[in-house]
């Protein structure tokens, strides 16, 4: 399967965050979730692979090519989405598209016209008067304008109502119809990504704990229950995190390694994230 | 790039309309006075100020983190603060011209001095430019004030101490040769103030 994205061992030094040898694959036709806690290192990520900040190691490669040295050519064919919209707020969606058409050379003026109407985004409304979920339905308008085959979206779904939410992941999976298209996607909103990823990417403190495929992920580990002595007494190396309370205790632990005669659940993505975090606690 | 102009226009046009409205009112009062040539500096200040909208604009709507996603270079992401300072700058120079010309025309009086001093404004100001773009492009609107205060002020305050010395100020056919050479001083000046901010630019992580 060939390649839309590669990560390889991408470091970036700050003063009070390090981003460490982050390396990750994203195969064409497949969309990536990225999670990981509040200053974990998803934007940091997705700045080092858009050539936002300059790693201190590492190469990007998008769809076989070296990032460095081909940027123009490898960013007229990606679309990003931002967490907040980055068009000057004097505009209005018809300017926005006067001044896209001029910056890419693929631009589809006569799609973005149609996703405008599709969207119901006004044409002549000034972006600081658009409602947030207006906006990014702007932003995906203009992703989705020309010929993108990677999108980059972070946090793309962060503070959009359910209706709005719910009508972007139908687009992701519209896009994602065409096999030499992927995307990134970074979120909080794990329940998105359970139904529209087809990987998932752990990153905490700046290192990629895991990155699997999402249904193999979540067959991996399961969540056992039981009382606190009970959990207590699992083999150390085959709990991931465990989880107290009056009630009872709940560990995580690798479907592999699961001990005879007690109650298991499956986990999900949140629980995989939620156990991982109390694991380093 | 092309683009990237629109773009910087359309976010200014309120700020554009409000200048041409400025300008039009200084007319309409130095018409009234029987000068109207006295406002010529501040149009042309007003312009050169305008790419600090700009970049104001810019630092507001996280564009500059945007527009690095786009099939774009560093290069042209600079070179449109320099094309949009310098037509604005050009534009009213040429108005200036226009405004000097049809009232010498108007009040028959030769219109040298005033073209020359236009020239002189205009070539300050274009001085100014060059030395804001790399300031701004470095620190940002809020800091590049305090930079640029000490940018002008010192200089002022050196020049004003100089005059109260008894070191002789430049003579005629030292001014007329500077005058000559200023067009090519301003090429040299544009090539290393663009290089100075891209060099900043290309350091820069959004």
């Amino acid at each position: 399967m060939s390649e839309a994205l590669r990560l390889e061992h991408i470091s970036k030094k700050y003063e009070t965050f390090t981003l460490y040898d982050v390396n990750l694959v994203i195969p064409k036709g497949s969309i990536m979730g990225f999670i990981g806690e509040n200053g974990a290192g998803k934007s940091t990520t997705m700045k080092a692979m858009l050539g936002l900040i300059h790693p201190d190691s590492g190469k990007v490669h998008v769809d076989g090519k070296e990032f460095a040295g081909t940027e123009r050519d490898v960013k007229e064919h990606i679309g990003v989405v931002m967490d907040s919209s980055c068009f000057p707020e004097e505009l209005n969606a018809e300017e926005i598209g006067n001044v896209m058409r001029r910056v890419y050379g693929t631009w589809d003026a006569e799609k973005y016209k149609n996703l405008l109407g599709e969207y119901k985004i006004e044409r002549t409304k000034r972006i600081r008067d658009y409602s947030r979920g207006m906006k990014m339905k702007l932003s995906m308008v203009v992703a989705l304008s020309h010929d993108s085959r990677l999108l980059v979206l972070d946090e793309a779904t962060s503070g959009l109502d359910p209706i709005v939410r719910d009508f972007l992941l139908d687009t992701f999976l519209d896009f994602i119809q065409d096999e030499e298209h992927s995307i990134w996607l970074s979120s909080h909103i794990l329940s998105d990504l359970e139904k529209v990823c087809d990987y998932i990417t752990f990153i905490q403190d700046g290192k990629i704990l895991f990155s699997e495929n999402k249904d193999e992920l979540m067959e991996k580990y399961r969540i056992v229950k039981g009382t606190k002595e009970q959990i207590r007494e699992l083999e150390p190396s085959a709990v991931i995190g465990l989880s107290e309370n009056a009630f009872g205790a709940q560990a995580l632990v690798p479907s592999s390694q699961l001990p005879q005669g007690m109650v298991s659940d499956a986990a999900g993505i949140e629980d995989i994230m939620l156990f991982y975090g109390r694991e380093r606690r | 790039m092309a683009g990237l102009v629109w773009n910087q226009l359309y976010s200014l046009k309120k700020v554009i309309k409000l200048y041409l409205a400025a300008i039009a009112i200084y007319l309409v009062i130095g018409q009234l006075n029987g000068s109207v040539t006295a406002f010529g500096g501040i149009f042309l200040l007003l312009a050169s100020m305008l790419v600090i909208n700009s970049f104001s604009v810019i630092e507001k709507s996280n564009w500059d983190l945007f527009v690095n996603t786009m099939p774009v270079s560093k290069g042209q992401i600079v070179g449109v603060h320099y094309l949009l300072g310098l037509l604005a700058v050009c534009a009213v120079f040429v108005l200036n011209n226009i405004v000097i010309a049809v009232d010498a025309h108007l009040k028959a009086y030769s219109p040298r001095e005033d073209f020359l001093m236009n020239y002189g404004i205009f070539t300050a100001a274009v001085f100014f430019l060059l030395v804001m773009i790399p300031v701004l492009v470095k620190c940002g609107t809020e800091k590049a004030r305090i930079v640029l205060f000490c940018v002008y002020v010192i200089p002022f305050l050196i020049g004003y101490g100089l005059s109260k010395t008894e070191i002789s100020m430049p003579t005629k056919s030292q001014l007329d040769t500077l005058a000559k050479l200023s067009p090519l001083l301003m090429l040299l000046l544009l090539f290393v103030s663009y290089a100075i901010s891209l060099h900043f630019y290309k350091k820069k992580d959004f």
